[in-house]
């Protein structure tokens, strides 16, 4: 009788264990593809580029985030190479200068502000420090939708910067963030 | 599997839930999406620009970077090395941007407090300015527009009113300013020069008042009176009084009163100002039809002498103060939807003019107080004429220098070509000064005027004659 118990109590803890760590997570987030595959890759080796040549800080201060297609026309006012992605990149963004609805990793709720050029000019913090190597990667993951809240799976959260401020020794305060 | 098998399994689970992600995520999702209901308003998402502009709120006129996204204004911040401004804005002058999304929003004309038409009021209050005497009433004088209704006026035999411009303040030589209830280190004055002399040390504030206000809470020394009785340390200060009288008239310690005498005496170069409002010159009780110019932050005037027959159009983005209760209440554009002028600054010693750019397209229909004058007059002045007539006349001149907010340079006037150029700078965003004049031009000099919010009376009491009331 106490063995029966035993093996159903643990049966059901386990199941839940299961299911909550394992299918949880997939059910709440909801997934979508990016409108273009970018390969960050081939634009660092290819062309060059550094991080703020695309995602640069404007002349006071404010981080101008993901380019607009305006900057992608410097280079590819016309297709470079012969691929079907180019040529659609091509003709259906940068010909009629339709903006990529790319949806963001890491973008805030509405009452946190963050100011780049504080992290990159004050703290000197690299790209990489929050960011990891996505500069690197060669194609660019699925975007992960909390079906709740609406937030990104990728954005930082409280945490992140608290542990981050918490190690160099630095305060913020409430107000540093929210607003 | 048996019944007490399954509620076993059951509780088995119930147990592992504590140790899995679901609750504490659920628990944490659900705040956040409290957090953002799908009604609450946002700013929208995309490359921001940076528009230049000037506030046009008060008569300081600072030189502002309203951070936008597409159409939309979503931040304002003060501009570095304004001649004017100093790189300081008013905490109102930071938020103006929500101003034009204020629920006191006049959407429509309104005739006695209900809607109407635009073309039907127009043609009314048209009629009546024809049939009657009229006068326009300016809350912001020194203008270009200020000129175009005293042309207006002149030429169809009305009368323009405004209040009395300043004549400029030598804050630069006061060391000590005995402040009468003005909100001397929050509003008062071009923001920027107060607060640059205040921060340095050299202008220290003794502030007397009635309660605690936030200039009170930093001033050197404040001083909280009985109800009626601040004059009284100004009497004090200039001896006058004695400490006894002064401290049983105003109810504040002798000792008290002791500290701030010495305190001033040692500091020396006081200045006494007050916190009331500016008032604007009495009417004649003749006039048929008033047409108020309450500029971007509405007005507030007590229209007590002025129902004698006689109507009020209010020209003013919002339905508060006298639009609330006009005979016509005419929706202008709010800040930063029209093009608007920032003249000197009342306290300033120097003359100074700049333009403000729109930085976000008015709603359909409005039309700025001026161009609605103009029309009700069958006048041939727009605003545009009047401040192109301005611009030229600066143009011509070759006086003073113009700072372009852009890029922070500084350029004579004689540099720029053409008067067109001059306008393309002020299009852009600069401001015109003129530090080597020796007074500035009564038609440049603005008016004090209050900066509260639009539902807090402020800017000007209309007072009918004095006599008659």
């Amino acid at each position: 009788m106490r063995y029966r118990f035993c093996m159903f109590f643990a049966l059901g803890f386990g199941a839940m264990l299961a299911a909550a760590w394992l299918g949880f997570p997939r059910t709440l987030y909801r997934t979508e593809p990016q409108p273009l595959d970018f390969n960050h890759r081939v634009h660092k080796e290819k062309a060059s580029s550094k991080c703020a040549d695309c995602h640069s800080l404007s002349d006071n201060g404010v981080f101008v985030g993901i380019p607009s297609i305006s900057t992608c026309a410097g280079c590819h006012a016309d297709a470079i190479g012969n691929t079907a992605k180019e040529k659609a990149f091509v003709t259906n963004f940068v010909k009629p200068g339709r903006e990529i609805p790319w949806a963001a990793y890491g973008r805030q709720p509405m009452n946190v502000r963050f100011s780049h050029a504080v992290h990159l000019n004050l703290a000197k913090l690299s790209c990489e420090a929050c960011h990891g190597p996505h500069g690197q990667s060669s194609s660019l993951a699925a975007y992960q939708e909390d079906r709740i809240s609406g937030y990104s799976k990728l954005a930082m959260t409280m945490s992140d910067c608290e542990d981050c401020h918490r190690k160099r020794n630095v305060e913020a305060g409430c107000l540093g963030c929210h607003k | 599997m048996t019944r007490r098998e399954l509620l076993t399994l059951g509780l088995g689970a119930a147990a592992a839930v504590p140790l899995t992600p679901v609750p504490w995520k659920l628990l944490d999702d659900s705040s956040k999406w409290t957090q953002n209901w799908n009604w609450i308003p946002r700013p929208p998402r995309g490359e921001p620009s940076v528009k230049y502009s000037s506030c046009t709120l008060c008569s300081a006129g600072c030189g502002i970077a309203a951070r936008c996204v597409g159409t939309s204004v979503i931040g304002i911040a003060p501009v570095a090395d304004h001649p004017v401004s100093k790189g300081v804005l008013c905490p109102l002058a930071f938020g103006a941007h929500q101003l034009p999304f204020h629920p006191a929003r006049l959407t429509c004309p309104l005739r006695h407090g209900r809607p109407a038409r635009i073309e039907e009021v127009t043609a009314e209050i048209a009629g009546r300015v024809k049939a009657g005497r009229f006068a326009i009433v300016d809350e912001r004088p020194g203008r270009a527009v200020s000129e175009a209704y005293q042309r207006i006026a002149a030429a169809n035999g009305g009368a323009y009113i405004a209040p009395v411009a300043g004549n400029g303040l030598p804050l630069e030589d006061v060391r000590t300013i005995v402040s009468l209830g003005a909100p001397v280190l929050e509003s008062w004055g071009t923001p920027g020069r107060v607060l640059e002399l205040w921060g340095s040390g050299r202008l220290a504030v003794v502030q007397v008042e009635e309660s605690l206000s936030k200039t009170g809470a930093l001033a050197a020394k404040s001083l909280i009176v009985r109800q009626g009785s601040g004059s009284k340390i100004s009497e004090l200060l200039a001896g006058r009084v004695g400490i006894s009288a002064a401290s049983e008239a105003t109810g504040v310690a002798q000792e008290k009163l002791a500290d701030v005498v010495q305190f001033v005496k040692e500091r020396g170069a006081m200045i006494s100002v007050a916190g009331e409002q500016p008032q604007i010159a009495i009417l004649d009780g003749e006039i048929d039809t008033l047409l108020i110019d309450h500029g971007p932050l509405g007005g507030s005037l007590s229209r007590g002498a002025l129902r004698r027959g006689g109507v009020i159009v209010s020209l003013s983005p919002y339905r508060a103060g006298v639009a609330a209760a006009a005979d016509y209440a005419i929706p202008t554009p709010a800040f930063g939807e029209a093009l608007e002028e920032a003249p000197t600054p009342w306290d300033a010693m120097s003359p100074s003019y700049a333009l403000a750019p729109p930085l976000r397209g008015a709603p359909a229909g409005l039309t700025t107080p001026c161009d609605f004058i103009a029309k009700v007059t069958v006048s041939g002045e727009t605003q545009e004429s009047a401040i192109e007539r301005r611009v030229e006349r600066l143009h011509a001149a070759k006086r003073g220098v113009v700072f372009a907010f852009r890029d922070r340079t500084v350029k004579a006037m004689s540099e720029f070509k053409t008067a067109a150029d001059l306008r393309k700078a002020f299009d852009a965003g600069a401001c015109w000064t003129d530090r080597e004049a020796k007074e500035t031009p009564a038609e440049f000099r603005g008016a004090r005027s209050g900066r509260k919010a639009i539902d807090v009376p402020l800017l000007a009491m209309l007072r009918g004659n004095e006599n008659d009331s």
